[in-house]
């Protein structure tokens, strides 16, 4: 994994976001800028447009006004420089685990030791080695999620979007995805964008969190998450900082 | 435990009763014997064609114009599918005309097809691979057509280009659908087949029930239907043996 050595470089700009479909507004003026190697949460009540946002900041639906930029480019299309991890996992059934954590890979023609070598790095980052040849319909939700994490990552993208990852997953497997993703974070150094409604997983897991209003979404408010990493949820439930900033989001998202 | 061991006895042995039944309604002289024929001059029959050879040369020259139709009408339907399927303007060109025709029933081209073709293999391969093509065409379309955004979406998230996301996402995701069109395919083709010999042939199965009836021979009328039973069964094991092994995740997708 490549380290970015400008690691207060402002990697993913969103500029004045304006995101519609036909008369409905999702989007309106939202702008925020992200530091290379950030991990950044937003958080926002269900049908406030985070989805969109994000799907909008990975290429896949066109913004109506304003846009986004990675390292200064504008994103316009999807693009393997940004990765995404979906909720609903999204692997492809017809292909093993290895074979949906090198897709990436193959595409840019890495030899085949050398894909299925990598492959299985990053399957053993995600704790499923011995699990190479199964089909996603043999796994588990949380089995899936992580080979969805996995093949994003075993692609080296400048930035990863994660919606929602957990959502589907119930909430023991969820703490462990949760610890997993921060070892995972910490190790690669990668600039995560997670949306979540669930305040307590954005604490827990940020460094910044970018409150949205309700739709049509904006910027709320950003919180800066002043606790101390490697973080896990022994220490998390405890610490000060954490108690008082979950009241603070709490009684802004409220209002 | 009793309950089971009886619809086991039932399943078992209820193809030997019907077959006994069938025998002695026709030996038993309640119908006209020649007309009704019982199992036993079936199966006489059948040996009789098997020495004579005429059941195997049926065999394979049915099997023959089946295979070649079907192979013509299933890559055909599939590449349509697939540019119907996923460009627009195709669809909305070529796409409109194909639905126009696709209603017709195609045996009402038969006599077209031999006009224009003759009496020969062509004009019923070209029949075969016609009524074949139609719900390949159809099943393939909407196959790619209706591939989930999301799988298309992670894909070019990857980085793949277009050549990938057909060949690695696009047809794999629509392949429970081409199986599909491809069974229903095959039953066309051999309705088709049938059709075309009755109509104008000088061999194969279907030629030989027509034939046979002429001569009065409804052992042998029946000796064809019945293998053509047994094709139709062991074709559809054929896809479901083919489904589980190209699919075996579509079952068990949410």
């Amino acid at each position: 994994m490549i380290q970015n050595n400008n690691m207060e470089k402002t990697i993913v700009e969103v500029k004045n976001l304006y995101v519609s479909f036909s008369e409905l507004q999702a989007v309106r003026n939202l702008s925020f800028k992200v530091k290379a190697g950030d991990f950044i949460c937003v958080i926002g009540q269900s049908g406030c447009g985070k989805t969109t946002i994000l799907n909008t900041i990975a290429g896949f639906i066109k913004s109506t006004k304003g846009s986004v930029l990675l390292a200064g480019t504008k994103i316009e299309k999807p693009t393997p420089k940004i990765g995404f991890v979906f909720q609903k996992y999204v692997l492809f059934p017809w292909k093993t685990v290895i074979e949906n954590v090198e897709f990436g890979l193959k595409i840019k023609d890495f030899g085949e030791r050398k894909r299925k070598n990598l492959a299985r790095q990053y399957i053993k980052m995600v704790n499923l080695n011995g699990f190479e040849n199964k089909y996603p319909y043999q796994l588990s939700g949380g089995m899936e999620q992580r080979v969805g994490i996995a093949r994003a990552l075993a692609n080296n993208p400048d930035v990863i979007l994660m919606d929602e990852p957990f959502a589907s997953l119930d909430a023991i497997t969820r703490m462990v995805m949760q610890e997993l993703l921060l070892e995972i974070y910490i190790k690669t150094k990668k600039t995560v964008i997670f949306i979540t409604h669930n305040i307590d997983e954005a604490i827990f897991l940020a460094d910044r969190i970018i409150v949205l209003t309700k739709k049509p979404a904006q910027v709320r408010k950003i919180f800066q998450v002043n606790v101390q990493r490697p973080r896990d949820y022994k220490t998390m439930s405890s610490n000060k900082e954490y108690i008082k900033l979950k009241e603070n989001i709490l009684a802004l998202v409220k209002e | 435990m009793v309950s089971k061991k009886i619809y086991l006895f039932a399943h078992i042995f209820t193809i030997p009763i019907f077959l006994v039944i069938w025998e002695l309604i026709s030996e038993l002289g309640y119908v006209n014997q020649i007309l009704f024929p019982p199992p036993s001059s079936i199966f006489i029959a059948f040996i009789e064609m098997i020495k004579s050879g005429e059941l195997v040369s049926d065999l394979s020259i049915s099997l023959m114009r089946i295979f070649v139709g079907f192979l013509i009408g299933a890559f055909l339907g599939l590449i349509f599918g697939i540019l119907t399927g996923r460009i627009e303007i195709i669809r909305y060109t070529l796409g409109q005309i194909i639905e126009i025709i696709r209603p017709i029933p195609a045996i009402a081209f038969l006599p077209v097809v031999i006009l224009w073709f003759g009496v020969g293999e062509l004009s019923k391969i070209l029949l075969i691979a016609f009524g074949s093509f139609f719900p390949i065409w159809i099943n393939a379309h909407d196959g790619v057509n209706s591939v989930e955004k999301s799988y298309i979406w992670a894909a070019k998230s990857l980085g793949a280009k277009s050549k990938t996301l057909l060949l690695e996402v696009i047809l794999p995701a629509a392949s429970p659908f081409i199986i599909t069109g491809l069974r229903i395919g095959i039953g066309s083709a051999f309705t088709l087949l049938i059709v075309a010999e009755m109509a104008g042939a000088f061999a194969g199965i279907g030629f030989r029930i027509d034939v046979s009836h002429l001569v009065f021979r409804i052992d042998k009328m029946f000796v064809g239907i019945i293998i053509l039973g047994i094709l139709g069964t062991l074709t559809h094991k054929l896809f479901i043996f083919l489904a589980r092994k190209v699919t075996p995740w579509y079952d068990t997708k949410q």
